[in-house]
């Protein structure tokens, strides 16, 4: 929970934008869309197309599987089959209503709990 | 030749591989066809100012990589005096995606004993820094930039 905070705290080293660089790839683009990631490779000349992207996106298929349970259960993450989806989607929850990871702990501690 | 900025989890691999027009086999990971791997590309985070001049030089290699927390001003002008581009993986969106990348690649689905070693320790890590405040150590998770990498887990 605390670790999802972080990346979008926008001064925190791994997630801040440097000065000292060229270019730039964007991250997203890769999870955004095909046009998205084609757009993005373009930029540095190399020809990537919806094939490749498809490719790709299958051998990350438990990436994007774990990213959509977090985002089915934002309201329910006890079920969710592990630890970190859990403690991913208390703090996208906490995020989204603005709360701070204090105050996101202490509201939805609770939810890790898998009911009987 | 260039120098590609990024984390654990920013798909650095894959992204730099394509950006030197190698199409990597289709795998969750692709620590093993880069830095990892027997292919030329070198992690330079941890490398001092005349073992890069030497990579450099007499290496030869596909591209390089440092952590971004490693990143800083002498080492960019390092790379300029040789004219290699620089380029940063910018985390701009989706930024959940980097932790799922690393919990599913580096810890719940490692591929090799370097990662899954790694994950153990942090995973080790975690529990002696939370278990006094909750049940939920792993859930409650955090991390800050360390010394030897972005990962570098912390209480």
């Amino acid at each position: 929970m605390e670790w999802t905070y972080k990346l979008y705290d926008n001064e925190f080293i791994d997630v801040k934008q440097s000065l000292l660089c060229d270019q730039y790839f964007s991250f997203g683009s890769m999870y955004e869309s095909i046009n998205d990631a084609v757009k993005e490779f373009d930029k540095f000349g190399i020809r990537y197309n919806g094939q490749r992207y498809e490719k790709w996106r299958q051998s990350q298929k438990l990436i994007f599987d774990s990213w959509q349970a977090i985002n089915n259960n934002f309201d329910d993450p006890g079920p969710l089959k592990h630890d970190y989806q859990k403690g991913m989607a208390i703090a996208l929850r906490g995020m989204s209503e603005s709360l701070t990871p204090t105050q996101c702990w202490k509201q939805y501690e609770q939810l890790l709990k898998v009911k009987s | 030749m260039f120098v590609l900025i990024g984390n654990s989890g920013s798909n650095h691999n894959y992204i730099g591989l394509t950006l030197v027009n190698r199409q990597p086999q289709d795998n969750l990971a692709y620590h093993n066809q880069g830095t990892h791997g027997d292919v030329n590309v070198v992690d330079i985070s941890n490398m001092s100012h005349d073992r890069i001049d030497h990579v450099i030089k007499n290496d030869d290699p596909l591209f390089m990589f440092c952590f971004a927390s490693k990143w800083n001003a002498d080492l960019y002008t390092l790379f300029k005096r040789f004219g290699i581009n620089v380029i940063q993986i910018i985390i701009d969106s989706h930024r959940e995606c980097m932790l799922i990348n690393w919990q599913e690649k580096l810890r719940i689905n490692a591929m090799d004993d370097t990662d899954r070693i790694f994950s153990k320790e942090w995973e080790q890590q975690q529990r002696q820094s939370w278990s006094p405040y909750t049940k939920f150590p792993i859930e409650r998770e955090r991390l800050w930039s360390g010394p030897t990498n972005s990962m570098t887990m912390s209480s």
